[in-house]
């Protein structure tokens, strides 16, 4: 049990590095952003999937839909940035373009997020991991979209992808109260077997 | 929060600094608006290098018990307390204020390994 806790840990960590390589490789400092999703997705799995590995079946749904739903919001994210709307990132010390924006939130995050289903799938730890991150993202990170403008100067203004980020914001939700629910399920079947 | 949840997010968060340390040098000290000039990357790498074995130190300790697990804990505090008197000491020279907030979370996870570890029995 022990030894499986830290081979996990150790494959969450080798799988991170080797994702900040490849983010490092296509968009450069941009990679640092997901910093606070990994500290989140660790911390949101450590707790929930870690220790009650649920039925990836019961889950994959609201998940993949959230992945969707995600794909959409980068692309009202996108269509933003070309029309000159401001953007979340701005006043951060990254220097966002359209090209790192498509490959960074259009190309590589859908396939990590998409990975994280194939991984959980396979009932492997990482995978259970990569799902906590993205739905760590969806139910936190999101709603940024909606504080921001106020940080950035203290008004409400548009920014891109306001409009589409309450979707993935809802279905993360959902999906981690399903998580929730399953694990609350196998943890009532585990002490029903031990009465 | 046990003990052994503090160290594996210790081990995640450690090593997370020493990838993004080795990856991207510069983007750690511009937090605190410090410019690295791509010819002190190895200052960076250095702190990856430490931020590594720190990583590897709370990642072998969650599995520890007793004195071994004591000295771990006691290590990881160590290395807090002197990182954090040392950017008290950069705060004092006028590094960027925001560095505070680096040296509170220091205490924090001082204070957090000092709290949970109090309990290690001697062997």
């Amino acid at each position: 049990m022990k030894n499986s806790t830290t081979a996990s840990i150790l494959s969450v960590i080798l799988f991170m590095a080797g994702w900040f390589i490849l983010e490092s490789v296509f968009v450069q400092t941009l990679a640092v952003a997901y910093v606070p999703l990994f500290l989140g997705g660790f911390i949101l799995w450590w707790f929930t999937t870690r220790k009650t590995p649920v039925d990836p079946h019961q889950i994959i749904v609201p998940y993949l839909l959230t992945v969707i739903s995600f794909i959409a919001h980068v692309l009202e994210e996108y269509k933003a940035f070309i029309l000159g709307f401001p953007h979340i990132l701005q006043g951060l010390p990254f220097a966002v373009t359209s090209d790192l924006m498509v490959t960074f939130a259009g190309f590589l995050a859908p396939i990590l997020w998409l990975l994280g289903s194939v991984m959980s799938l396979k009932r492997w730890q990482v995978g259970y991991f990569i799902a906590s991150t993205f739905l760590f993202g969806m139910m936190f990170i999101e709603p940024t979209h909606f504080i921001a403008p106020f940080i950035q100067d203290g008004t409400f203004y548009y920014v891109g992808g306001m409009l589409t980020a309450v979707f993935p914001i809802i279905l993360g939700w959902y999906t981690f109260l399903r998580i929730r629910k399953e694990i609350r399920n196998m943890k009532g079947q585990g002490e029903q077997r031990t009465v | 929060m046990t003990l052994r949840a503090l160290l594996a997010l210790h081990a995640f968060v450690t090593a997370a600094a020493g990838i993004v340390l080795a990856i991207v040098p510069a983007a750690i000290p511009a937090a605190v608006g410090i410019v690295l000039d791509p010819s002190a990357y190895l200052v960076a790498y250095f702190i990856s290098g430490a931020e590594f074995a720190i990583a590897y130190l709370s990642l072998r300790a969650v599995t520890l018990q007793g004195e071994a697990l004591r000295l771990a804990v006691q290590t990881i505090v160590v290395f807090h307390a002197a990182t954090g008197l040392l950017e008290m000491y950069a705060l004092l020279q006028g590094v960027d204020p925001r560095l505070w907030l680096n040296l509170i979370l220091r205490i924090i996870v001082i204070i957090l390994f000092s709290w949970f570890g109090r309990r290690l029995s001697y062997a």
